[in-house]
Formats: C-alpha cells, structure tokens, sequence
C-alpha cells in the first residue's frame, strides 16, 4: 500500500499580510473573539484556505490587501497610519468605507476578506461553544446508531458491489 | 486527528489499485498502456470505469485531486473545501451578477461533497432532448435500465424517518400549511443517520458517492486509479486520441513537476463540465460547430436564513430531505440546507457584532434554497494556460424567477413560524411579516445586488444528433475525431431542472455501453 497524498501543504502568509488580516479580524468578527483573543488562530486558518487557491486568485486577494492596507495612508485623518495601525474607531470606519465603496472591486475585497476572516472564526473551538453547535459529537452518535441498527444491511450492500452484473450488449451503429 | 490551520496532515493510506501520481510517474511502459483511460473520477468517470472493467478492458482513471477516504471527512469547513473543492470553493462565473461555482476535485468528484439528491432526468426533458437535439436512444423507455441500475449501485431511497431533522420538518410544514406539493428526497444513501456533512464529505459512509460505490466496484474487476495527477493534454494522432499527458498535481509540484504519459485505445473524457471543454482546446480538438464552451447552464441557487423561535438544529438531521415541488413546471425548486456557522457567517452581508447577533440564534436558524431552471446560457473560455474562465449572463426571465422563487420560499418559511427571514439580495431589509414581501419586487432588485451561487454545470459540450449543432453525438462520441468520448455533465444539450448526478451516471453508463458494443468497429 501506498501512502496517501498530504492535505494541501501549507503556504505561509507574509507577514504584512498576517498583521493586517488580524487587524481586520477585530473588525469583522464579532466582539467576543478578540475578547478571546482569537485573531492569531483566525488568521492561522484562513491560512489554509488561502494555499488552496489557485496562484492567480491568492495573488490578486494580496493585490487587494495590499492595496487597503496602503489606501489608509492617503486619509490625512489617520495621520500616515496604514490600515493595521488605526485605532479601533478608525479601522472599523475605514473597513466600512470599502465595504459600502461605489467601486465594485473595492467591495469585492471587502466582501472576500470578511468572508474569509469570518468563516475561520466560527470554525474556532471556542466560537463554536459559544454557539452550542456540535456536530461532531451528532456525527458520532449518528455513525454508531447507523452500524448497531443496520450493520448487516451495510455489508450486504457492500458484497453486493464485487458481484459480477455485466451490461447487456447489443449491436449497434455509430451514427458519426 | 483534525489538524490545526495550517497543519499538513497525510491522509489515508490508498488502497491496492489507486497510486499517487508520483508513483505512477515511476510505472513500467507497460502499465502506462491500457485499453481504456478516462480522464476524472466523478459521477461520469467512475461509472463509465467500472463498466468497462467489468466488461473486460483494461482501464486507467486518472483524477486531479487526491484520495480521501470516509475516516478523513470531519466538519471543519475550510480544511474540507481546501482538499476536496476545486480553487478552495471559490470560482466565480464573470457576469452580473457574478456566480460563485463549486465543483469537486478529489477521487470520487464532485460525488463525494455533493447532497446525494438522486433523480432521474424528468421525462419531459428527455423528450426534449429526443426532439430538438435529436439524441438517439434517450426517451424513457430507452433511459431507465440505465437509471435502474445507477439507482442499485447507490442504492437510492427515501430516507429513514429518524434521520429526519426539524429543518426539513419545518419546510414540509410551510408546505403543506400552504396546500403546495413537497415530496420526500431520493437519495444514493444506504441508512444515513442524517449528520448533515455531506457538502464536506459523508462521515458515516452512508452517502452512496462514487468513492464507495463505483470506484470499489471499478477496483475490483480491474481498474486502476491514479490519483493527483492532472490531464494537460490528450494525446493525437491526427484525429485520433491515443493518450494522455498528465503532470503530477498538489503541493509537491513545485518539487517534483513530473510529467507522465498514458497510452490508450479510447479516451474517456469526464473532467466535468468546466474542465472537460477546457482540456479539449488545449488538446487541439476543434468542434465543427463551434459549440464547445457554449451553452452553459448552471442552475442558479439562492440562499434564505429563516430563524425561529424554537430550535432548530440544522446540523442535526439529514441534508434536504423534502423537496417542494410545487413550481417544478415552472422551474422552481425548494428545499432546507444546512450551513454550517463559519460557511452561513462567510455568506450573509453583515459583519462584526450585526453578525454576531445573528449567529447567536445560529441553533434556531434555518437555511433554504430554491433552485432556478434557467434559461440564460453562458460561455466556458479558455484562458491563458488553458485555464477555464467561466462567463454567465444571468437573463432577465432568470433573474424574474430568483426573485420570485425567494418572495415563494419566504411565504412558506413564515407561515412555518420564522420570525425574521434574511434575503439573498443587497439592500433589501429583513422579512417579518407578510407586508415585507412586497420588497421581494422582481422589478425593483437589480441582478447586481442578487447573491447567486451554483453546484450544477452542464451542458458545454452538448450532444446531439446535427454535428453543425452539437460538440458530441448521442453517445459522447465527440465529432470530429476518434476514439473520444465525453461522459460527464457537459453532454446535456439543456437544464434539467432536479439533480443531475444521477442523468450523469446513467448516460455514463449508456455511453460506456456503447463503446464496449461498438469496439471491434474501432
Ligand atoms: C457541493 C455540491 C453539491 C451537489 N449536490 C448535488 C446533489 O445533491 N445531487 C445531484 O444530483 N447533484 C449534485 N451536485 C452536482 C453533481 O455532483 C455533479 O453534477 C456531478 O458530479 C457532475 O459529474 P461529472 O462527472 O460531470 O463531474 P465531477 O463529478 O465533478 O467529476 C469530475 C472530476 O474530474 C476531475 N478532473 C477535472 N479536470 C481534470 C484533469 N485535467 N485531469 C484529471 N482529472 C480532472 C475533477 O477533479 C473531478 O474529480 C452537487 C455538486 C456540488 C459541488
Ligand atoms: S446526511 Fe447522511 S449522507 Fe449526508 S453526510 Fe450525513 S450521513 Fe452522510
């Protein structure tokens, strides 16, 4: 037997990149996973999702994360700061600008980077707690519930797939 | 063992006939031969493998993604999307408004992350099929040995009473209180307990995908599985295909990019319906009618989160168990998903502690779709290095229908008990009562503020019997060349309408009936 292939190897971000998704995170999310401090695992998972996109997609989200990173600069209200240095009145505000921007592209990063941020958070042990959502103790119970009523069913099902039903051949023209 | 974010993990060991592509890339010249290579492992790859093992050929499948096995499956969203989805789940058809497509990319195919709604083609479909593309052999009566025995393979069924959760209790309800037709779902599933992963692969086994019933079928008369190595290229000879050229996929590409070269007496192509087209032009086959790329359906789907007052569960009870049926002649299906937390919170327009306060109710959430048969049709391009690149016009009649099938779908969720209903368009405000479906107005939503998604193409090398119309005749067989067969969803000249794994399958297996039929002609 061989080995199987590895779960997508991992691509660490730059760390640019991390600092300004955990900035965004204290955004996006709600209040209680920076309260937990939950932005470093967040960002750790949107890790993974991201090596999973193919070369050109990943490159244009950094494209975009580096463009709002820098856009902060050009507000003189934020003193020359760029977006993962605002405070949290100014990032929440500047988040909301690009969220509701008239530019399509603009929205669109918004829209990914929440998206992103927000689906790592709700994966997070502690999010999902909060949540009472447990699915894997429901699959668990559903999987030995499965086995101890219908193991024999199971089997047979499964014995049935090595048993020779070949299809019947008939003769027949190829229209091409 | 889940692994962390970011961890690597390896997964299961193969089992005896499935190699990694850099294993294969070390095979003999001997076993880089065969009778038969087929290009994807999905619901028409597999099913087209396993028939002709049975019947005797030598067949090799060869699959972009890698293998994952039942034990490997878990609810952990973006570690599953990441191995088993395509581009990590995120590819968009270009249009107004843009479409997100999922699409699966592992042994087994799209199979192992779909729902495992299993119907057959709706007659009417068939008969149309029969008539306007003139495919031959497709009615009825000619389609369901073929549905009959896809049917036995994954054993579809109604479900067990006690897999069913209140999500799908509470759709049938609204249903039923408003007097409209909802049926019990058939389903390749053998006893599923309901966990309601399927979208993330089946924990339990119970989903009957092509990676427990045709490819343990297809190993066992025979066939051999190359797993993580992507087709560049069939290989010509003239007009003929005698091969292909794949390159060893996944992260150990930048290592080792292997090249590797398979030779074959028929090539089946069943790469879906995005990458079947793709890998054709970058192959050089040409269609005489210009058609390949063209006529893209893709179901559009649009996504309601109903809470309640009582709980819910989502998670707790099988995927879509009822569908209603009540709009089918107008195209327009229904029915009760579950999305887990992180994939509802990803998808809903809302951010920071609004989004919180909605997930807080997340165990009295209900989410639900209605399922459009359209009749907008899109392009698939071939990008630079022959990438796919997916364009779709959403039309208006289409467009009409998504807002009419949510304004439908909210009727029926409040008059189940939700208290608020979120809408899957931009800029229109919760639904509380009945008067607030007066902003479900076809004329006042721009397709631009509508949040579409999709999990069914088709039809991007269609078959039919006029070769100045069609990519393929009524048996796959791809005009133009020889020894090429298409089986998989870019075969249908048209939408569906239901579930199209099980059309899938039984064409794969009626197409691959015909090549065994029609060898010695070769
Ligand atoms: C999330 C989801 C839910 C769905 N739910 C349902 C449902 O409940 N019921 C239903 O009927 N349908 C459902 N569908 C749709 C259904 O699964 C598909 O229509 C069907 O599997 C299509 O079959 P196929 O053979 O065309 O392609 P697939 O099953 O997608 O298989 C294609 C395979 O080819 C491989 N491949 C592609 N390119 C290459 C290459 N160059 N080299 C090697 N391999 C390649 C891919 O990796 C993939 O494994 C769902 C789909 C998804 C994604
Ligand atoms: S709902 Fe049923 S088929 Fe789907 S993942 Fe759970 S056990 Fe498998």
């Amino acid at each position: 037997m061989t080995a199987g292939a590895e779960w997508p190897a991992r691509r660490h971000l730059p760390a640019r990149i991390r600092k300004l998704l955990e900035s965004l995170a204290r955004v996006v999310c709600p209040p209680e996973a920076a309260e937990l401090g939950l932005e470093p695992g967040i960002v750790a998972r949107v890790e993974t999702v991201l090596a999973a996109l193919p070369g050109p997609m990943r490159a244009g989200l950094f494209a975009g994360l580096a463009a709002y990173e820098a856009g902060a600069l050009l507000d003189p209200a934020h003193r020359g700061k760029p977006a993962s240095a605002l405070s949290p009145a100014q990032a929440e505000a500047y988040f909301q600008r690009w969220w509701t921007s008239r530019l399509l592209l603009r929205r669109e990063l918004a829209k990914n980077a929440k998206g992103l941020l927000c689906l790592a958070c709700y994966e997070m042990p502690e999010m999902k707690e909060a949540l009472n959502y447990t699915p894997e103790a429901w699959i668990a119970r559903a999987k030995t519930r499965r086995l101890a009523r219908y193991a024999p069913e199971v089997r047979a099902h499964e014995a049935a797939l090595a048993k020779p039903d070949p299809l019947p051949v008939f003769n027949s023209q190829r229209e091409s | 063992m889940t692994p962390g974010a970011g961890e690597t993990k390896r997964a299961a060991a193969l089992p005896p006939g499935v190699s990694r592509g850099e294993d294969a890339a070390d095979w003999p010249p001997d076993l880089r031969r065969c009778d038969v290579v087929v290009i994807g492992s999905g619901a028409g790859g597999m099913t087209a493998a396993a028939e002709l093992a049975e019947a005797g050929f030598d067949v090799v499948v060869v699959e972009e993604g890698g293998y994952r096995e039942t034990g490997d499956f878990t609810a952990e969203p973006s570690q599953m999307v990441s191995s088993l989805y395509r581009d990590g789940g995120a590819t968009m058809a270009l249009g107004n408004p843009p479409i997100l497509y999922q699409e699966g990319r592992t042994v087994g195919g799209s199979t192992v992350i779909n729902g495992g709604m299993s119907w057959r083609t709706p007659e009417r479909v068939l008969e149309d099929w029969h008539r306007r593309s003139g495919v031959d052999r497709i009615r009825m009566r000619d389609m369901e040995p073929y549905f009959d025995r896809v049917e036995r393979r994954i054993h579809v069924s109604h479900q067990d009473e006690e897999s069913i959760g209140r999500d799908s209790e509470l759709l049938r309800l609204g249903a039923e209180r408003k007097g409209w037709d909802v049926i019990p779902n058939l389903r390749g599933q053998l006893h599923c307990p309901g966990s309601n992963n399927c979208a993330f692969g089946c924990p339990t086994g119970a989903k009957q995908s092509a990676l427990v019933s045709y490819l343990p079928r297809a190993l066992h008369f025979g066939a051999r599985v190359i797993s993580g190595l992507r087709v560049t290229r069939i290989l010509r000879d003239g007009k003929r295909a005698v091969g292909i050229e794949g390159k060893v996929a996944g992260p150990r590409r930048a290592r080792r990019a292997q090249k590797l070269e398979i030779r074959a007496d028929l090539v089946i192509l069943a790469a879906g319906a995005t990458q079947s087209p793709a890998l054709l032009t970058r192959s050089g086959f040409r269609a005489p009618s210009r058609q390949l790329g063209r006529n893209l359906s893709l179901h559009p789907n649009a996504k309601v989160v109903a809470v309640y007052d009582e709980d819910v569960r989502g998670w707790e009870g099988v995927h879509q168990a009822y569908q209603v049926r009540e709009f089918e002649d107008e195209g327009l299906l229904f029915a009760a998903i579950n999305l887990p937390p992180g994939v509802l919170a990803m998808s809903v327009p809302r951010y920071g502690a609004e989004l919180g306060e909605l997930l807080q109710d997340y165990a009295r959430t209900l989410v639900a779709g209605v399922l459009v048969e359209d009749t907008s049709v899109g392009r698939l391009l071939t990008g630079p290095g022959g990438w796919p690149l997916a364009t779709y016009q959403l039309g208006d009649r289409d467009a009409h229908q998504i807002v009419r099938g949510v304004r439908l779908l909210c009727d029926l969720l409040l008059e189940s008990g939700a208290r608020r209903i979120l809408p899957p368009f931009e800029g229109v405000g919760e639904i509380r009562d009945r008067a607030d479906l007066d902003a479900l107005d076809p004329r006042r939503i721009p397709k631009s503020a509508m949040e579409v998604v999709t999990v069914h193409l088709m039809g991007t090398a269609r078959m039919g019997k006029d070769r100045s119309e069609a990519v393929c005749d009524s048996f796959g067989w791809v005009y133009d060349s020889d020894r090429l067969m298409i089986c998989d969803a870019s075969l249908f000249p048209s939408p569906i309408g239901v579930n199209p794994a099980e059309t899938v399958q039984a064409l794969a297996t009626r197409n691959a009936q015909h090549a065994i039929e029609t060898w010695t002609e070769r």
